[in-house]
């Protein structure tokens, strides 16, 4: 069966608001697919999706060829989902946090293995420290090594550089390229344009709860005819050069 | 801005904060309302209460009086125990307060504003006082002071006791203030250092019993009217100024002893507030040794392969360990039962103890370690969110929580077994009533379970003993109760050998734990 994520014509109302507009995409194996939009625009609804937490009230969301929606829990086993938000046990310490986390998934993993993991994600002068004591970035960390040791076919990863420094970025470019070779699918978002564009194969930019642009990054700059992603996506998300003289006159 | 409105966003956003932390301010207030909170709904309800606790505890002396007992001795002692409610009260409020303030980090929060200590600290106390009950606390001596007041206009009482009474009363209450608002700054360590969760959790669970042995002690206090008080009470600080008419020096001796503690919890508690409410690190006097600072060396890392069940008790058993109040909480649960009938069954011999006595504490001690399942729900406060995310179904986590629940509730069990074996007159009536608690702890484990997690968020969010409604636990469980006190009773007068009724009783909590287990605890994601 092909590791990939299917979104099938997806619809969601938050209190009768359309928040996602008959969305339809996928991530074929092997592929890393960046989801970009502003702020509110139904990104992290439709990554919540992929594992059931949020159900679509029209439209299916098919993982691993798992139906979410129907089959949540054998969703769960699948993706390795990362929230925007950094969801964690803080009275744990890493360690403890990390054999919870594999002892739920049922995942045996070498000691060496997870030593070598926390030392490349410089967790490793953390360890004994509870987890509420670490900073922001080091709790994203924490929550990566757990999805690094469990190896799960398929990412769904929310902005997932948020809060990382460069070095700790690279490494995760480094893990997404190497886990596509391997036959995984990733789906990520991130507001960091630059980033989206080292690291995807493919774009989807979300406005307003629909797929307005979709593309290799090189194809999208060539179809806009612009130099940056990030002109493409002021372009399709209806940033007016107008907001900047706007911006301009309010402080003179 | 004014300290008054500071003090009205400081106390909004400990309530609202204080989801977390699972404490509540006792007023008619929400968590959840948006707007400046009020000063009479936050200490209205407090007043009210304690009014009633107030007076109660002081009307003894009206029918003392009338019998002709030492009156004055009688109000040192009811003084005493109110002057205990009061301080208990007092302390809880303060700690509450500043725990939450502390450890959801609203002081960094302030430190940014451009605001003087001074403002800050005066806003800080405001809140405490007005929007957190703290005015309401002086209502735990006042009405009851000033009832004995009008008793001494009728004669049976100096009216210098009671003015006494009221002076002390304002003291504990400073201290106790103090002394809470000193030990609330301390919590940010509590769950780093094992020494502090250890102490603390000693303390919250000397709380809970003294909040039980609080009607016992009442009942103490009763005999002892008429008995001479001897000059050394007088001695004791802020206790002592209750009996300074009858000794002078004393309670000149006591009322000094009580001002110098009161000057120095409060000198600590300000320092501690002074302390985290510093704007910029102080310049350090001593000038450090040359060299490279040491790096502590990390400690050893150490993952052990666990399976599913024995890695989610060890998980929630860390976080029980880590939270000193409802690791404290739990172990009163678990205590309470056996407080209540280990004076009377110890003072019986072998074979002395009816049979009914010696079946109580097991029904009892069954019905408490299953409750305590619902705090092992509630440890898991803002982690819970990590459950939404997992593989896990209701039904799961149902069996996983029980069986937690019952673990915890083991020891007991072989304390009830020890006490069995020791009194019963036959050793198949002891293990009986063992095999009893063992089920009944386990049945009302899963029971009590499979409704909490019926009533679980559906949405990823915290679990804490505020965001899941009061009223539906306090109905539900009330039910399960009664129906398993009306089977057991049913069973136990209607059949006459006990081992059969046993028996009877133990298919009964199988069948209604199971019903609730089967329709309760489904099989869908949390």
């Amino acid at each position: 069966m092909e590791k990939n994520i299917v979104y099938e014509d997806v619809w969601k109302a938050f209190n009768s608001q359309p928040v996602i507009r008959g969305v339809s995409f996928n991530v074929r194996e092997g592929e890393i697919v960046a989801l970009l939009g502003p702020n509110g625009s139904g990104k992290s609804t439709l990554f919540k999706m992929s594992l059931g937490i949020v159900k679509p009230d029209k439209g299916s969301v098919l993982v691993d060829g798992v139906d979410a929606v129907s089959n949540p829990i054998k969703a769960r086993q699948v993706v390795g989902y990362m929230p925007e938000e950094t969801v964690i046990y803080e009275s744990l310490k890493l360690e403890e946090y990390i054999e919870f986390i594999l002892s739920v998934y049922r995942v045996k993993v070498e000691e060496s293995l997870i030593e070598e993991i926390i030392n490349i994600l410089e967790l490793e002068q953390h360890v004994g420290k509870l987890i509420g004591e670490l900073s922001h970035g080091n709790k994203r960390k924490v929550l990566l090594a757990t999805l690094m040791l469990r190896e799960p076919p398929i990412l769904v990863l929310d902005e997932v550089f948020s809060g990382l420094d460069p070095v700790i970025a690279r490494i995760i470019k480094t893990w997404l390229r190497d886990k596509t070779r391997r036959g995984g699918a990733v789906l990520v978002s991130t507001h960091v344009l630059p980033i989206a564009e080292a690291v995807a194969d493919r774009v989807l930019i979300i406005h307003r709860g629909e797929i307005v642009a979709e593309g290799k990054p090189g194809e999208l700059k060539e179809i806009f005819g612009v130099k940056e992603l990030e002109d493409v996506f002021l372009e399709v998300t209806g940033y007016a050069r107008e907001y900047e003289d706007l911006i301009r006159e309010l402080y003179e | 801005m004014k300290t008054r409105k500071l003090a009205q966003i400081l106390a909004r956003e400990v309530m609202y904060r204080s989801r977390r932390t699972g404490y509540k301010s006792f007023s008619f207030l929400k968590r959840d309302k948006v707007g400046a909170p009020s000063a009479l709904k936050s200490n209205a309800l407090g007043a009210i209460f304690f009014s009633i606790i107030s007076l109660t505890i002081i009307s003894p002396l009206f029918y003392a009086a009338q019998g002709g007992a030492n009156v004055e001795n009688l109000f040192i002692e009811l003084s005493v125990f109110l002057i205990m409610f009061e301080a208990l009260m007092s302390l809880l409020l303060a700690i509450s307060f500043t725990s939450t303030f502390i450890n959801e980090k609203l002081v960094e929060a302030l430190k940014i504003l451009p605001l003087r200590e001074k403002e800050i600290l005066r806003a800080y106390v405001e809140a405490l006082l007005l929007y957190w009950g703290g005015l309401s606390n002086i209502f735990t001596f006042l009405p009851g002071m000033l009832l004995a007041v009008y008793f001494s206009t009728l004669g049976y009482l100096p009216i210098i006791q009671p003015l006494l009474g009221i002076i002390s009363g304002f003291l504990v209450l400073s201290m106790s203030y103090s002394i809470g608002i000193a030990i609330g700054t301390f919590s940010s360590l509590v769950k780093k250092r094992k020494t502090f969760r250890f102490i603390s959790a000693i303390a919250w669970l000397l709380v809970f019993v003294l909040l039980y042995s609080g009607s016992s002690l009442l009942r103490f206090i009763t005999p002892m009217i008429g008995e001479e008080l001897s000059g050394w009470i007088a001695l004791i600080p802020f206790i002592g100024l209750l009996a300074a008419h009858r000794n002078i020096l004393e309670g000149l001796f006591s009322t000094m002893v009580s001002l110098m503690i009161i000057y120095c919890s409060y000198k600590i508690a300000l320092s501690k507030l002074k302390k985290l409410l510093t704007l910029e690190p102080k310049v350090s006097a001593i000038i450090p040794k040359a060299g490279f600072k040491v790096e502590k060396p990390a400690a050893k890392l150490r993952i052990k392969s666990r399976g599913f069940l024995v890695g989610f008790m060890v998980k929630d058993f860390k976080l029980l360990g880590r939270e000193p109040r409802r690791l404290a909480n739990v172990l009163y649960m678990l205590i309470l039962p056996i407080m209540i009938f280990l004076p009377t069954l110890i003072s019986k011999n072998p074979g002395e103890a009816p049979s009914f006595l010696l079946v109580m504490p097991s029904i009892i001690f069954g019905f408490f370690s299953g409750t305590i399942v619902s705090l092992l729900f509630y440890i898991e406060s803002s982690g819970a969110r990590v459950l939404y995310m997992l593989p896990l179904t209701r039904r799961k986590l149902a069996l996983v929580k029980a069986a937690e629940a019952y673990l915890l509730a083991l020891p007991g069990a072989a304390i009830i077994l020890a006490l069995n074996l020791y009194l019963a007159v036959e050793i198949s009536q002891a293990i009986a009533n063992t095999l009893f608690v063992v089920l009944a702890s386990l049945t009302t484990s899963i029971a009590i379970s499979s409704l909490t997690v019926w009533h679980l968020p559906e949405a990823p969010s915290d679990w804490t003993e505020a965001s899941m409604s009061r009223f539906y636990r306090g109905m539900i469980y009330l039910a399960y109760y009664a129906l398993l006190m009306v089977v057991t009773f049913v069973i136990l007068f209607s059949i006459k050998y006990l081992l059969l009724a046993f028996v009877y009783t133990s298919i009964a909590y199988i069948a209604i734990s199971m019903t609730l287990f089967l329709l309760c605890a489904k099989k869908k994601p949390i």
